[in-house]
């Protein structure tokens, strides 16, 4: 505490406040605890706690961020993450920390776990400080699967389907527990509400109590010594202290937990920029193919799928019992977390030093090998990987594998596929010229009943290759040529056909094909010359673009169709018009491959393209006003669509560009982060190392060590030890 | 400054950096998304001639906010619905020719101004014009 002069306002303020809230007393608390003494040369192993701590802080922080913009209903659910995800400021940031920050948590929570068994730590006095542990372990995995739900997307809902269903499992009571739970027989929206409210509200509360009395319990029965328990029992903890030696809690410890909470802090910011958790499609009632729990779930998900009906017919004292193959793995699970939960009680040994506990050394481990065996055949169980030219299919069970030769068209070297993929979508993909829609949209037969009776091959053959055949609904006989193709009757078939004075069927021309064609095309028909028709020859849509073919429109028209004949008095203006629309359909053409690949980036990416949905829609009302420019033979009018034209798609490119460059930007934070964080982990490493120097300069000068100063520190110390 | 004072300091500036550019970050998180667009203007189904000759208050909603269009004195009057008091949107009083806020109880008579309670401000008037025979409300701050 520094010093500060009495009667001073800064003093006073202090006393004030203090003599109403013992602040003083909370301060002189903090200052104990900081200097509290803990067993010497304790290995980094021993920041785990204070990185799970820092983590649980990050989640508490980024949680906090996502609830304020997080709307827990099935209907604005998905939208509100995607709102987080892609609109918000750093939005992207604070989820990928959040989801990225349960993997972290929980590998932190393992590896301090694995600390404590190693160092015997859960044994006497320590009890409960294990209990809390082992709960907190508990109320984290709960953190996590009730968190899955949230972005209600494909693989939050059924996931979450797939983990509640073990709950209908349990007899008698199962139906009503998993009804309880998920809020009705299915994952439904009201399941989503309560599972919200849990891992809002429940879990952090329960979080927080426990991780203060975990905490309370580290520091009232002091960090593990290294001696037997019976030694620390009959000793006291001071005296075991004594046998290692002690030194308080800071510096040291804390300048280690700092640069382990730093590290962990960069390294998350990395994954979470670089390896993004895609928010996929939002959650419909179709399953998907390959749904499979996170990692940490892996092997009670894989450990489950052994407990099928075929263990019944192996035991059929379980049939007779009325038990669920099932349920008897829930059990199972649930007694080996009861047991693991129970250890201190169960593992009553005096010894802490692994080498002194065999049977509980052979235990731990197979338990850990097999934990992990079980994590890597539910990581690889229903997948296919190629490896050495070898196509490895896993069983659902996980093992024996099923081997094949890979062939060229086999899965990418090293990367899992799904067995699934590859299985096409019932129904042919529509929109193909090969596979025109079967039906058209409304339901009506494709090409109508004209097709029964009229067969004109080559005209059907033409319209099939067309862009009328390939949209959805196509455009068909009876749109142009009239009459009713959804009747059979033949009288009503033909009725308000165009006909000739002798009521005979006859083509369309002059201002009705305009009028035809207008219907859809309005634009142009709006803006057609009065000129193509007027003059002689006279041109209707059909000149350039065929009729069944539908030919799209292109420089190619004004190169070889139209007013070829230099003659007529249009063909300097179509010319004129043809060479403006060839230097746009390069520039537009460079644009527009400029849009596409950024639009690849940012839909690789889920990039929500609705955001551009407005700039799209200018995009296409210019290029429908170019188009239709270009049927006023007045080039003028065509130069000034062109401008429209280039402003919209540089308006499209500019929106798209920007975002791209904001997740380009994202690699400049990730680089400050580390820098800072480096920066300060050499500081602390510096300061750790001067501890260490000083401390062994101690040791020397008290003899304890046959180590020598080197000649400099022993002429500084000395020069020291002159001083009066 | 002293190399070890710098690097003193240092282990209190970093953390400090890193807390102050993740609030830095975290309050522009906070600052709302663009919405939807506010409507400049707003033009009106009911006219001039129909409030003056009926007398009647019409309630209107633009861009979230409530205005009250009205003649009084044969002069039209759009009025701002949010109380000066502290912001609840008062409510016409036909029976009593009053505006009311459900508040607080600020009384307004009809062409806005201070009646009772506890602040003596008037409502706020609402910009508008009328053009071809119809009352067009403008937002300032709309159309952007």
């Amino acid at each position: 505490m520094g010093a500060m002069a009495p009667g001073s306002p800064r003093r006073g303020l202090r006393a004030w406040i203090s003599d109403r809230t013992g602040l003083d007393r909370l301060v002189e608390f903090a200052r104990q605890q900081l200097l509290k003494p803990v067993p010497k040369k304790l290995s980094w192993a021993y920041t785990l706690g204070g990185l799970a701590l820092f983590f649980f802080a990050v989640q508490f922080g980024t949680g906090f961020l996502l609830l304020v913009r997080y709307a827990a209903s099935p209907e604005v659910a998905y939208k509100s993450v995607q709102a987080i995800q892609h609109r918000a400021h750093l939005g992207w940031l604070f989820r990928q920390m959040h989801s990225w920050g349960a993997t972290f948590i929980v590998l932190v929570l393992i590896f301090h776990l694995l600390k404590v068994l190693w160092y015997g730590a859960y044994k006497r006095p320590r009890e409960f400080t294990w209990f809390a542990g082992v709960l907190l372990l508990l109320v984290t995995l709960g953190f996590c699967f009730t968190g899955y739900i949230l972005p209600w997307n494909q693989l939050a809902k059924w996931a979450t389907a797939v983990g509640t269903d073990t709950i209908n499992k349990v007899p008698w009571i199962g139906p009503s527990l998993h009804r309880l739970v998920c809020g009705g027989r299915d994952v439904s929206g009201e399941t989503l509400g309560r599972f919200f409210a849990v891992h809002v509200f429940l879990l952090p509360v329960s979080l927080t109590a426990l991780a203060i009395i975990h905490l309370a319990l580290v520091r009232l029965k002091g960090i593990t010594p290294k001696v037997t328990v019976a030694e620390e029992l009959a000793g006291g903890y001071d005296r075991a202290l004594e046998s290692t030696g002690a030194e308080p809690f800071f510096p040291r410890q804390v300048y280690r937990d700092a640069i382990l909470c730093i590290l962990g802090f960069a390294a998350l910011v990395t994954v979470a920029t670089y390896f993004p958790f895609e928010l996929g499609e939002p959650a419909s009632n179709a399953t998907p193919v390959g749904i499979k729990p996170e990692w940490y779930f892996l092997p009670v998900y894989q450990f489950l799928k052994y407990f099928d009906d075929t263990l019944i017919e192996q035991l059929p004292f379980l049939a007779r019992l009325h038990l669920d193959a099932e349920f008897v793995g829930i059990l199972f699970v649930n007694t080996c977390i009861a047991m693991f939960f129970l250890l201190p009680v169960l593992d009553r040994g005096k010894h802490r030093k692994i080498r002194r506990r065999p049977f509980f050394t052979l235990l731990a481990l197979t338990a850990i090998l097999g934990t992990l065996g079980l994590g890597i055949l539910g990581y690889v169980s229903g997948r296919s990987f190629t490896f050495g030219g070898k196509i490895y299919t896993f069983p659902i069970k996980g093992y024996p594998p099923e081997i094949k030769e890979a062939t060229p068209a086999g899965a990418p070297e090293g990367q899992g596929a799904e067995l699934v993929q590859g299985e096409k979508e019932a129904g042919a993909p529509k929109g193909t010229a090969a596979d025109p829609p079967a039906r058209r949209a409304d339901g009506r037969p494709l090409a109508g009943s004209c097709g029964a009776c009229h067969e004109h091959e080559k005209e059907r053959k033409k319209w099939i290759e067309s862009i009328h055949a390939r949209i959805d609904p196509p455009v068909q006989c009876a749109d142009c040529h009239k009459g009713n193709d959804q009747t059979d009757d033949e009288e009503a078939a033909h009725a308000g056909l165009l006909t000739d004075q002798k009521g005979e069927w006859r083509k369309p021309k002059g201002e009705e094909i305009i009028a035809i064609c207008g219907r859809c095309h309005f634009e142009v028909k709006e803006r057609f010359s009065k000129d193509h028709l007027a003059l002689s020859p006279s041109k209707t849509c059909f000149n350039c673009h065929s009729n069944h073919k539908v030919e799209e429109a292109g420089v190619w028209i004004f190169e070889k169709a139209g007013y070829q004949d230099p003659q007529d008095p249009r063909a300097a203006r179509f010319k004129e018009i043809g060479l403006l629309v060839k230097g746009w359909e390069e520039e537009g053409g460079k644009l527009e491959q400029e849009i596409g690949s950024a639009r690849k980036f940012l839909e690789e990416r889920e990039f929500p393209m609705a955001a551009f949905a407005e700039t799209e829609l200018k995009v296409k009302e210019a290029e429908r006003g170019i188009a239709a420019a270009t049927h006023t033979l007045a080039a003028g009018e065509v130069e000034t669509a062109l401008k429209g034209g280039r402003e919209a798609l540089g308006e499209l490119k500019g929106a798209l560009a920007a975002e791209i460059v904001a997740i380009d930007n994202r690699k400049v934070l990730v680089a400050a982060t580390w820098v800072v964080s480096l920066f300060f982990t050499l500081l602390l490493a510096s300061r750790l190392r001067r501890l260490r120097r000083e401390e062994r300069e101690q040791e020397i000068l008290a003899g304890k060590t046959t180590e020598v100063l080197h000649p400099k520190t022993a002429e500084e110390l000395l020069r020291e030890l002159d001083k009066p | 400054m002293s190399r070890r004072r710098f690097q003193h300091a240092s282990l209190f500036l970093i953390p400090l950096v890193y807390a102050g550019a993740f609030l830095a970050g975290a309050l522009r998180y906070l600052l709302p998304l663009p919405g939807k667009k506010r409507l400049a203007r707003l033009a009106l189904q009911v006219t001039p001639a129909e409030l003056n000759a009926e007398e009647k208050v019409a309630r209107v909603d633009f861009n979230d906010r409530v205005v009250f269009v009205l003649a009084n004195e044969g002069k039209i009057l759009a009025l701002s619905a949010r109380c000066p008091h502290l912001s609840c949107n008062v409510r016409w009083l036909e029976g009593d020719n009053r505006f009311k806020c459900p508040c607080h109880g600020m009384t307004f008579s009809r062409a806005g101004i201070f009646v009772e309670g506890p602040t003596r401000k008037n409502l706020s008037p609402q910009r508008f014009e009328v053009k071809d025979g119809k009352i067009i409300l403008i937002d300032e701050e709309g159309g952007a």
